[in-house]
């Protein structure tokens, strides 16, 4: 593999920052090569990126040192155009890409600035829009397409020019998961198909991470890890627990589940299921001793040395599962291990996995429950302290930590013990107005019934829907663009009026002045947070709505300290909001919010662009707050089933699906965390 | 207003250009009322016949509202004309404050004219592609048209923008009340404002950046057009040079020939009428003959 | 005619010598994409005050991108805003005069901007508008330029006229626009007291952010302070494939 992009000791710092953004970094891409950067918000990634084209330092200024050579050249000798004719660079927003009016205008738009000749542009400019299948938009107006076909033209423009490479800055984090699906796929087949050298930063591994060629980590600026993906995930495997969260979803089971490396109760004997691609996998019996000194590898009854393997995709986790399966209860059969080992045999977690509901069953979900409640016993209503959401946190104790934090045990009554200190702090202040009414769990509180809405009364939006909020709901809630999610919690907020329909709030019929006091009852997060900043400092923005919630004074000091601090912005409380990092800035909007005390919170899309740091740390958040029930619009299927009691979906403006997790996670595909498809 | 779609925008912008800027231009050749008028009652049927007459009426509005200003204040201060419908007072400076008939016809005149006129852009409004008008410059302005473009693009974007942002506003009980103040407006505006400025040119940023990665201004550049003009575009535009010539030519015949100062004088109205006739005529043929070719 | 005629030629050769101006300049893409945001944004700005004639906060918004941002800026800004806001509220003959009436009064915010705020070294870190005199200063001439708006929109009227415009039809106009303008000043003068230096704050975060990147970058020097490089620990060489 020839050699394309070399970069040497690049060590780069941003004018007006006190620390640099890479430290030393030092990497060889290849011609042809899928290289995936993971890495946590404010890693460096995106930094890198943009060292590899010259908008660093070109574009921000600052201190450089080091080298990027791009085929064998220096960066800094080239120019501008022969830098981007061979490197096109594709970002997150497509709305803030997209600079031209119509699609054909964009896709041409970069060849003309290049001075390719007319002939050629109109060749390429048919050969892009085919591979894209824009062929029927190329005349559209940009305004009139949807965000997935937007991010489609962004990609489809950048490639028209045809560069050897691509630098791509969490291009889906934008998207909901089908068009981000379909960007990646596009990625993976231009990889594959033309050879196109991809550098790719995301947050979304679960679709790609199986296609990199080689994973570059970033740890606070220095490249961490620079190798296969793999070895990556041996690493993640042995040493590098923390490595794990950067691994899709599936594997981060696999591992906490001890798939490919069981060890028996007993202690003495390490079992080892290992699979070959799909094939049968053997299971090798190791001495106590030399268990630990063979990680990673096991020695199998031939005498070989084999590398154990972790899925990276469904498909590999189904036939590992099913080979594993078959395996297991073989193993028990001809005793060769012992008889520790039985089918439902697992790590010290004493997790099964097992086949819920007989196929006759009105649900048939595939369940992972605990082998003390019993495998097979329960219901879809049935309490959920026994349900395993897939993506626990596994039961050794190096992963808890870093994994999502989200307990099953997490009774709606109960909070969390991490959960008490916060709880404690902020229900002394939420309380202090408004007794706690609480008397039983499942009281309805916002009830929207038979209602119609929408901006056009001959084309509504939501139609005919009936809708309870419950005390202690943390609903998610799904449905492709253009169903009426939106619509629905902007309904539920008071923004929009139904055409038809009623409200009730706690059970009694909402007046029109109800709502010109709302924002006290309810609670709205929309999805850009830079909404919520009217101020100068972060300090401004929340003293302003205790200000209208007629805090006192003295008061104010307090609530507002307590508030930061749960939010962990109190170290931020003089600086500008804008100053603050993605993740900050959604903190601070949440925080305004909540200085409202609502009972009820919206949130839409809340994961948008978070990494799965931040994704846990919100998690964590929400779980800690006192509200009576929350409601989340969300692509984030992940993220929802560790979060979320209650999934509805809607399509075409009505409730299609309504149910707890399982249960609809089960019968939707589209609706499906990765591991849940692993058990289908 | 912008997103109207009318089959005249995938004809030739120039072309389009041509026959509006005709009409324009003639306007201020001659002060015939028979013709300002003619030319009125042609624009509003050309209008009416794409469906967008009745999208120039509310702007209509605003315009005759000054209108009738002018037609006020202008007879008022000049001091022309000498039939005096009212004398009034002498002022310094201005003179004596008067009206007379013919001060009074020049300003409907006058008046009429600006109708053309308005008629004219709302012709160019929904009749050109602006795009690929502008896109006609940028060999000449790179610069310029490129950044009107991006504006244009997003002027919707951000429209959009203020619109979730005053529905967030609205979920934190910040809206106007049922009667606002002045002050409360302003300083509710603000709260919409503030937001809007700051994601904004945070996302200039980015745009910014695609700018450079996709080679803006790294050199010399080249010129896509879809479209080449159209052989019968081409003759349109030819016909249209042809219009123009026949109408100095029936000018240089003192056709259309009106004098409102020092006295009316309405040269031959009837000879007027015949021209307007014979204008009216050659002025549908390129209307005819695009609108047939491009409806195919 | 020769009036009419004089200022129609006038204003072109204007606009024509801008446009030259800045095609020739070295104006970057963090520029262009700044001038064309907003000019959009104060396009933008108009709609949640379109409840008031001639109340609206562009003519400040002009004012201040140049006031910020430089003369040229304050000048295309101005002229997109013309372009943009009227696509909204309607385009007619008016246009063409609110775009040279939006780009100059973009022009002198910027000449406003280098008279009042000493450029030098360090320029870019100091608060703009930082003391009364110059937030009042900035303010009467965004209430100043309600009227001079105005008054160059009357040219335009002027134009129609045709031969016979005369000093009496110039005052005529003048007079009749006199309402409409003193409102325009009048909002003017509400939206630069109120917002100017909170406004102008922000513009000012992203205007250090052009001028620093165009400082030339730094090579090695600067980061001597930078621990040395060294090895880091754990990290594994390993070519895929």
């Amino acid at each position: 593999m020839s050699e394309f992009i070399r970069i040497e000791n690049l060590t780069y710092q941003y004018p007006e920052a006190s620390e640099p953004a890479l430290t030393d970094v030092t990497a060889e891409i290849g011609r042809g090569e899928f290289v995936l950067l993971l890495g946590n918000s404010g890693s460096g990634k995106s930094t890198f990126l943009r060292a590899l084209n010259g908008l660093v330092p070109r574009f921000y200024g600052g201190t450089i040192r080091g080298e990027v050579e791009l085929e064998g050249r220096s960066l800094s000798g080239l120019s501008q155009q022969e830098i981007v004719s061979r490197l096109g660079f594709l970002n997150q927003d497509p709305e803030r890409q997209l600079l031209l009016a119509t699609v054909e205008r964009e896709l041409v738009f970069g060849m003309e600035n290049l001075g390719n000749p007319l002939a050629e542009m109109k060749s390429r400019l048919a050969e892009i829009s085919q591979l894209f299948g824009l062929g029927p938009i190329l005349q559209e107006k940009i305004v009139t397409l949807s965000g997935g076909q937007k991010q489609r033209v962004a990609l489809a423009s950048v490639l028209a020019p045809f560069p050897q490479g691509l630098l791509l800055d969490e291009p889906t984090s934008q998207l909901d998961p089908i068009h981000a699906e379909e960007v990646l796929h596009a990625l993976r087949r231009l990889n594959e198909d033309w050879g196109l050298t991809v550098v790719l930063s995301e947050h979304r591994v679960e679709r790609c991470f199986h296609v990199a060629d080689r994973i570059l980590l970033f740890e606070a600026g220095r490249l961490v890890y620079n190798g296969s993906r793999d070895g990556f995930v041996q690493r993640a495997q042995e040493e590098k627990k923390e490595w794990q969260a950067f691994l899709p979803p599936v594997a981060r089971y696999a591992l906490g589940q001890g798939w490919g490396e069981q060890v028996v109760e007993g202690g003495r004997n390490s079992v080892v299921a290992r699979v070959e691609g799909g094939s049968v996998a053997t299971v090798a019996r190791v001495e106590d001793g030399s268990a630990s000194a063979v990680q990673g590898t096991t020695t199998v009854a031939d005498g070989k040395s084999h590398r154990q393997k972790i899925p990276l995709t469904v498909k590999d986790a189904r036939a590992i599962l099913r080979a594993g399966g078959k395996q297991w209860s073989g193993v028990d059969e001809t005793g060769k291990t012992g008889s520790a080992v039985k089918k439902e045999s697992i790590t010290s977690g004493n997790i099964v996995v097992t086949k819920a509901g007989a196929t006759g069953e009105k649900s048939v979900t595939h369940r992972l429950v605990t082998k003390q409640s019993g495998a097979d016993q329960e219901g879809p209503s049935e309490a959920h302290p026994n349900r395993i959401q897939p993506n626990q946190a596994p039961p050794n104790q190096a992963q808890r930590n870093q994994t999502q934090s989200n307990h099953p045990n997490h009774n709606h009554a109960t909070p969390s013990p991490t959960g008490q200190t916060f709880w404690s702090k902020l229900t002394s202040l939420f309380t202090k107005n408004k007794p706690d009414h609480t008397s039983q769990p499942n009281q309805p509180i916002l009830t929207i019934t038979k209602a119609q809405a929408g901006y056009d009364p001959h084309q509504p939006i939501i139609r005919d829907l009936t809708y309870t909020l419950h005390q202690h709901d943390r609903i998610a809630l799904f449905g492709e663009n253009g169903a009426g999610k939106s619509t629905l919690a902007k309904l539920l907020a008071g923004v929009i009026t139904p055409t038809t329909g009623t409200l009730m709030w706690n059970n009694e019929p909402i007046r029109p002045d109800f709502w010109q006091q709302a924002w006290r009852r309810i609670g709205y997060l929309s999805q850009n947070p830079n909404d919520y900043f009217l101020h100068d400092t972060v300090e401004a923005e929340i003293l302003f709505t205790l200000t209208r919630l007629d805090v006192p004074k003295e008061q104010q000091e307090i609530e507002l300290v307590s508030l930061l601090d749960t939010f962990g912005l109190l170290a931020y409380r003089y600086r500008h909001p804008h100053d603050l990092s993605g993740g900050e800035r959604q903190r601070l909007a949440l925080a305004i919010v909540l200085a409202g005390k609502p009972d009820v919170l919206l949130l839409d899309e809340p994961t948008r662009g978070l990494d799965l740091a931040q994704k846990e740390n919100l998690c964590r958040l929400l779980h800690t707050l006192p509200m009576k029930a929350v409601l989340m619009i969300t692509h984030d299927v992940e993220f929802a089933a560790t979060y979320a009691n209650r999934v509805t979906v809607l399509f075409q403006g009505q409730v299609v699906a309504d149910g707890e997790p399982d249960e609809v996670f089960g019968q939707s595909f589209a609706y499906m965390p990765q591991v849940h498809k692993v058990f289908r | 207003m912008t997103n109207v779609e009318t089959r005249w925008q995938k004809v030739h912008p120039g072309v389009v250009l041509a026959l509006i800027l005709t009409h324009v231009i003639t306007a201020f050749l001659w002060d015939s009322p028979v013709l300002l008028v003619g030319q009125l009652v042609f624009l509003a049927v050309w209008l009416q016949i794409e469906g967008c007459l009745r999208r120039v009426l509310p702007f209509l509005g605003m315009g005759l509202v000054f209108m009738g200003m002018f037609f006020l204040v202008g007879p008022l201060f000049s001091s022309n004309g000498v039939t005096f419908l009212w004398k009034g007072p002498l002022v310094p400076v201005i003179g004596r404050l008067d009206l007379t008939l013919e001060e009074v016809v020049y300003a409907a005149l006058s008046n009429l004219r600006l109708l053309v006129m308005l008629f004219g852009t709302m012709a160019y409004q929904w009749f050109v592609d602006h795009d690929r008008f502008l896109f006609q410059f940028a060999r000449i302005a790179p610069r310029f048209v490129i950044t009107s473009v991006m504006a244009i693009r997003l002027f919707p974007f951000l429209a959009g923008e203020l619109q979730r942002i005053t529905e967030v506003a609205r979920t934190r009980g910040i809206y106007p009340s049922a009667n606002p103040t002045f002050k409360e407006r302003i300083a509710y505006g603000q709260f919409l404002l503030k937001p809007l400025l700051l994601s904004s040119l945070e996302g200039s940023w980015m745009t910014a950046e695609s700018l450079y990665a996709r080679g803006f201004g790294s050199g010399r550049r080249s010129f896509y057009r879809s479209v080449e003009m159209l052989d019968h575009e081409k003759l349109v535009l030819f016909v249209i040079v042809g219009i123009f010539g026949l109408t100095m030519f029936g000018w240089g015949l003192d056709f259309g020939r009106f004098a409102t100062y020092p006295q009316l004088i309405w040269y031959d109205w009837v000879g007027d009428l015949m021209f307007l006739a014979v204008l009216a005529a050659v002025w549908s043929i390129p209307l005819m003959w695009l609108g047939r070719r491009n409806t195919d | 005619m020769s009036l009419s005629l004089g200022l129609l030629i006038g204003i072109a050769s204007l606009f024509a010598l801008v446009l030259i101006w800045f095609e020739k300049s070295k104006t970057d893409e963090k520029k262009l994409a700044v001038i064309a945001t907003l000019g959009a944004v104060a396009a933008v700005a108009r709609i949640p005050f379109g409840f008031l004639p001639n109340v609206q906060p562009t003519t400040f918004l002009v004012m201040l991108s140049g006031y910020v941002f430089g003369v040229r800026v304050g000048f295309l800004v101005g002229a997109i805003a013309a372009v943009l806001s009227n696509m909204y509220f309607g385009q007619g003959p008016w246009t063409l005069w609110q775009m040279l009436s939006w780009g100059l009064a973009g022009a002198f915010g910027g000449g406003l901007g280098k008279v009042m705020e000493r450029k030098g070294e360090d320029t870019v870190l100091r608060p703009l508008l930082a003391t009364t005199a110059k937030k009042w200063t900035f303010v009467l001439f965004c209430a100043l330029w309600g009227y001079l708006f105005g008054w160059i929109m009357n040219l335009w009227y002027i134009v129609s006229q045709g031969k016979y415009a005369n000093w009496g039809t110039f005052f005529g106009a003048y007079v009749s626009s006199f309402s409409f303008d003193t409102a325009h000043a009048v909002g003017n003068f509400v939206f630069a007291s109120l917002f100017a230096v909170s406004f102008a704050r922000i513009f000012a975060r992203y205007h250090r952010k052009l001028v620093t990147t165009r400082e030339s970058v730094v090579q090695a020097a600067a980061l001597s302070s930078v621990e040395k490089p060294r090895e880091i620990a754990g990290v594994k060489e390993e070519r895929a494939l």
